[in-house]
């Protein structure tokens, strides 16, 4: 009886999920109004726009990974007391499986983004849904930008695979980690082969409609610079006269007559509008007199509103802002106020900055101790990223939970940085060493005869009148004001010592140390440039692993982060 | 079925039991008595050699706290101990509480914590202290008793609060010339926490009180030398015996003459005095050969001359028969840094734009200093800068600076600073009173390049009319303040500016 029971009930719902399961094709096919299907991704070129903006977007996660790596393995940044241990295990180069910082899943995670906004950008030229010279534009913005993140990849791990085609699902996510890795050199040629064949070479146009005001910031500056990176990449690759004449298109952004996009210039010492260290005129010894605020003078490049002078330096940067996701990493890493100071300048970055004379004979660099080293409440901070978070003079937070701020990537002091590194290993020592130390009106006559890429023009004159496009240029050191490098032994090794100790007074806390040093190091086959340096900050901070960790640098493949996905 | 059911809840329950007892097993080192039930006060009714100790809390209403939710720790006397009070402390709640007090802390404190030695912060205010099985001289015979509001323990000896330092000086003041002395630096002051505001200051912005509200005492040698009433610090107090301390007075009064006989002995004694209390707590068994004042001044401690010693709340005090210190100690070198100037001829701006406050770094030793540099160029003809201290006393000093002169590149372009001559710099000092009358003048040369110290001349002062004592300086007050005054000549030679730089001033004391 129980049995037939069951059967009563068993046949109208078998026949009833029958009826369901053959109508379900057509009667329920109506496409949901609140998700947008991938075939309706890509439509017109706003769609593009959307995809590009997406991808930089997914890139802001990098923020951290790309500031902690290069910087805490490197020698000018350490860790506090109160940092996390993974930090520490970078610091001391003992990085553990379970890391978040040395996970290279995000960097997958953007590249795949760009891989599949790069197929789409494809499809929608074929169906001729872009123009020719936008889909030029956008394709080779995301091609670099891909470039980028594999270059930091190779990098910080060494071998990684390298992955151009789109992969859609999460399961193909997973399967990054299982395919076969290639060295860095082939990395690098791969890198390398992909930025010369892109169509578009140049900032997008003024006119292009991912040029916009955004949130009160023009996107302009937002963008990867391929010339910047493709310069890189071949420093990389030790083609010093490429990297040379791709940088040079770059530092003539204004083209003749501009006297100062990206030509690095001096004090402006009648009114202290400038991007120098500088004092107040007639005032030069007088250390209360040194420029030290928000819109005037060296600070103010990271701290100032993005308006005339700013462009004059940021060539790449991304904005953090309390409208908008994500949230300034920066400042819980960084600020001993409002956030947990986790990093801060290492004691042999402090060194190095007073070890320096300044032009008004102080025994300091102000770039580091008072600019980007500063100390509050006794503690040294890291100090770049914070000028927007922190009020003009007291240091306090403006306010606590408004964590504004800029990822710093290029500017034009790392342009020229990267150009003299390029010229120096290409037999244009003297320029390099002028474009380092007191800029180009120090070379001889004001102008070279040596071609491109290395024709430059310094001169200034009433009669006749001669307006050198490079004028105005003080060099690197000559805009902190200080004095000029000594040059010993083999000047080519020396000068470059200078280029990179120069590099980090300079651009300390940007994220670019550990690149630097792991360059410079494999290009001379020599460990010990590395390992020094790393085991000095140990030292200076009373580390008793600091042997073990030179020791350790010493084998090039313990520069790298073990490849553990997670 | 039936059967199986019984295997099974038999089973079940050996499995339950298993864990209760693996849990006790897990915690084999925990607290070992514990009656999580039961408040201080409970524990304490319950136990029969605790009942004098229960009767005193009753008496005192000490026993609602320890009813109380908050957390104590109990060391509890037993009725032997407390039958050792004397009858004018039992006698008297008020007496009673506050030696009752001195044996509760609001705190958990278990032996497990006291494997250092800790001083726990009792109910009086004072601080016992309390290692491994010892609470001040007493033996804890039972201990961590853990109940719902706190600890337990029960000790053999009952610990009355002490007096601290500050409460022995007081005490004594009748006794010791030198206790007399320090309890008579009371002042009456404005608090102005506790003053009435009347108004701001629109010119200042300062904030105006109230006459007479507020008014405080306040003895200066805690302000100006140590707070020896503090509980929460230890001190080594050294008293020394009448004969000692006169004499110790009258060694130091030449270094304090005064043209009022009361002021150079208030100088002397607080010259003698400020080195006599010590933090840190040096018990006879770990006492040193000297002792290192706040001003780093050696006190030398001869065991012989230790006449009694004295356990007090805060720490220890000794009486010696006399005790003298190294006078070139007390008397020290006197540094003025030039980078801190009292004030300057004039404030004009062609001036003050004119004033360096420089970063420097002596390249022989690699010592970063600052220093003043005044570019006056043509324009310095006698301008000066003063400084003003009371640091001088009537001593003979021979005088030294540094004076960094240089010639330094304009990184902006303009014309540089400093020069390469040598420069001439007068130094005067004097009484603080205008006109001006230097008894020490000179003109000096200074070098370029020079980071060594320079001899000046010698400098006498005979006279020291400021009260070390009194507690904030007004301007009648400034009666011993010396001016010293760095000075540019009238005229220069040809080609070398009227130019001024000061690193410091040393003025070292010959005895």
């Amino acid at each position: 009886m129980r049995v037939f029971k069951a059967y009563k009930y068993i046949v109208p719902a078998l026949a009833l999920s029958a009826l369901v399961a053959s109508s379900c094709n057509k009667m329920l096919d109506v496409a949901p109004k609140d998700v947008l299907d991938q075939q309706n991704m890509y439509r017109d070129v706003f769609d593009a726009d959307a995809a590009v903006i997406g991808v930089y977007g997914k890139f802001m996660d990098l923020a951290t990974p790309y500031v902690v790596l290069n910087e805490v393995r490197a020698d000018l940044m350490s860790t506090t007391a109160t940092a996390d241990e993974y930090l520490k295990q970078l610091n001391e180069h003992d990085v553990k499986e379970g890391n978040p910082y040395a996970n290279p899943k995000p960097f997958y995670s953007v590249i795949l983004n760009c891989n599949d906004v790069m197929a789409n950008f494809d499809i929608m030229l074929r169906d001729k849904k872009l123009k020719q010279e936008e889909y030029n534009m956008r394709y080779s913005d995301v091609a670099a930008l891909r470039s980028w993140v594999y270059l930091q990849l190779g990098i910080q791990f060494g071998n990684v695979p390298y992955v151009t085609n789109p992969l859609s699902t999460t399961t193909d996510m997973q399967n990054v980690a299982l395919m076969p890795r290639i060295p860095f050199n082939q990395l690098l040629d791969e890198l390398i082969k992909t930025m010369e064949g892109l169509p578009y070479m140049k900032p997008y146009a003024t006119t292009s409609s991912l040029v916009a005001a955004v949130d009160g910031y023009s996107t302009y500056r937002f963008y990867v610079n391929k010339e910047a990176l493709l310069g890189e990449l071949y420093l990389w690759r030790n083609d010093y006269h490429k990297a040379a004449s791709v940088l040079k298109s770059l530092m003539e952004t204004g083209g003749t007559g501009d006297l100062y996009n990206y030509r690095l210039t001096g004090a402006s010492k009648a009114d202290n509008n400038d991007l120098a260290v500088g004092y107040v005129r007639y005032r030069e010894e007088d250390e209360g007199m040194l420029i030290d605020n928000n819109s005037q003078g060296w600070r103010s490049m990271f701290a100032r509103d993005e308006d005339a002078m700013f462009d004059r330096e940021w060539i790449w940067y991304l904005p953090f802002n309390k409208s908008f996701e994500p949230v300034d990493p920066f400042i819980n890493l960084f600020s001993n106020r409002g956030g947990n100071y986790m990093l801060k300048p290492s004691q042999y970055a402090l060194d190095v900055w007073n070890a320096q004379v300044q032009k008004n004979d102080f025994g300091y660099d102000a770039r580091g101790k008072v600019f980007t080293a500063r100390s509050i409440d006794g503690q040294p901070v890291a100090m770049k990223y914070l000028y927007n978070y922190l009020n003009g003079d007291g240091f306090n937070p403006l306010n606590v939970f408004e964590k504004n701020g800029k990822w710093f990537l290029y500017r034009a002091a790392s342009l020229h940085l990267d150009f003299a590194e390029a010229a120096n290993r290409d037999n244009h020592q003297g320029l390099a060493y002028a474009i380092v130390n007191q800029g180009l009106t120090t070379i001889p006559n004001k102008i070279t005869g040596e071609g491109f890429p290395y024709d430059f023009d310094a001169r200034k004159s009433d009669n006749p009148k001669i307006t050198g496009d490079w004028c105005l240029n003080v060099g690197v050191r000559g805009r902190a004001n200080l004095y000029s490098q000594t040059v010993t032994g083999d000047s080519t090794l020396s000068i470059e010592e200078g280029i990179v100790s120069e590099a980090g007074l300079e651009l300390a806390s940007e994220g670019r140390r550990w690149s630097d040093l792991v360059r410079v190091a494999l290009r001379r086959n020599d460990p010990s440039f590395l390992a020094n340096k790393i085991y000095e900050k140990l030292v200076r901070e009373k580390n008793p692993r600091a042997t073990e960790v030179r020791d350790k640098l010493m084998n090039k493949d313990n520069w790298y982060l073990p490849f553990k996905w997670k | 079925m039936r059967s199986t059911t019984k295997y099974i809840l038999l089973v079940a329950l050996i499995a339950v039991t298993g864990m209760w007892s693996c849990k006790k097993w897990d915690e084999h080192n925990a607290v070992k008595q514990q009656s999580l039930n039961e408040t201080l006060l409970d524990q304490i009714n319950k136990n029969a050699s605790l009942s004098k100790f229960s009767e005193y809390l009753t008496k005192t209403g000490l026993d609602k706290v320890l009813s109380s939710s908050k957390n104590y720790t109990v060391f509890a006397p037993v009725n032997e101990a407390l039958a050792a009070l004397p009858a004018a402390v039992t006698n008297d709640t008020a007496k009673l509480k506050a030696v009752l007090q001195n044996m509760i802390a609001s705190q958990q404190f278990f032996t497990s914590n006291a494997t250092d030695s800790i001083r726990v912060a009792m109910l009086n205010g004072k601080r016992v202290f309390f290692y491994n099985k010892k609470f001040d001289d007493a033996n804890i015979t039972q201990a961590d008793i853990f109940v719902r509001n706190g600890v337990l323990h029960i000790i053999d000896k009952a610990i009355s609060p002490l007096p601290n330092v500050w409460d022995y000086v007081v005490s004594s003041k009748d006794v010791y010339a030198q206790n007399a002395y320090i309890a008579s630096l009371n002042f009456l002051l404005q608090d102005p926490s506790k003053a009435e505001l009347d108004s701001i200051n629109p010119i200042t912005g300062d904030s105006v009180y109230k006459p007479n509200t507020g008014m405080v005492v306040v003895n200066t040698f805690k302000t100006k030398v140590s707070d020896i009433a503090n509980e929460d610090s230890l001190f080594t107090y050294i008293i020394l015996a009448n004969s000692g301390f006169n004499s110790e007075v009258d060694r130091t009064k030449p270094f304090f003459k005064s043209s009022v006989a009361s002021v150079a002995t208030n100088n002397a004694s607080f010259f003698v005095v400020k080195d006599l209390a010590i933090s840190g707590l040096y018990t006879p068994s770990n006492l040193p050969a000297a002792l290192l004042s706040k001003f780093n001044v050696h006190v030398p401690i001869s065991p012989s001359k230790i006449i009694e010693s004295h356990k007090v709340s805060n720490g220890i005090v000794y009486v010696l028969s006399d005790a003298a210190c190294d006078l070139s100690e007390k008397i020290p070198a006197l540094k003025v840094e030039g980078e801190n100037p009292g004030s300057i001829a004039n404030a004009d701006n062609k001036y003050t734009t004119k004033i360096f406050f420089r970063d420097r770094m002596n390249t022989l030793t690699g010592v970063p200093f600052k220093d003043i540099y005044l570019n006056l160029g043509s324009s310095g003809a006698n301008y000066y800068v003063d400084y003003f201290t009371n640091g001088l006393f009537t001593a003979k000093y021979k005088v030294y600076w540094v004076a960094f002169n240089d010639k330094t590149i304009s990184g902006q372009g303009d014309d540089p600073y400093g020069t390469d001559s040598t420069l001439q710099q007068i130094l005067q000092v004097g009484d603080y009173a205008r006109p001006f009358a230097p008894s020490l003048d000179v003109q000096v040369a200074v070098k370029p390049r020079n980071y060594n110290e320079v001899y000046l001349g010698e400098y006498t002062n005979t006279s020291y009319d400021f009260v070390i004592s009194k507690p904030v300086a007004t301007v009648s007050d400034t009666l011993a303040i010396k001016r010293i005054r760095l000075k540019a000549p009238a005229t220069a030679a040809t080609g070398v500016p009227l130019n001024l730089t000061l690193d410091y001033l040393k003025f070292v004391p010959s005895f």
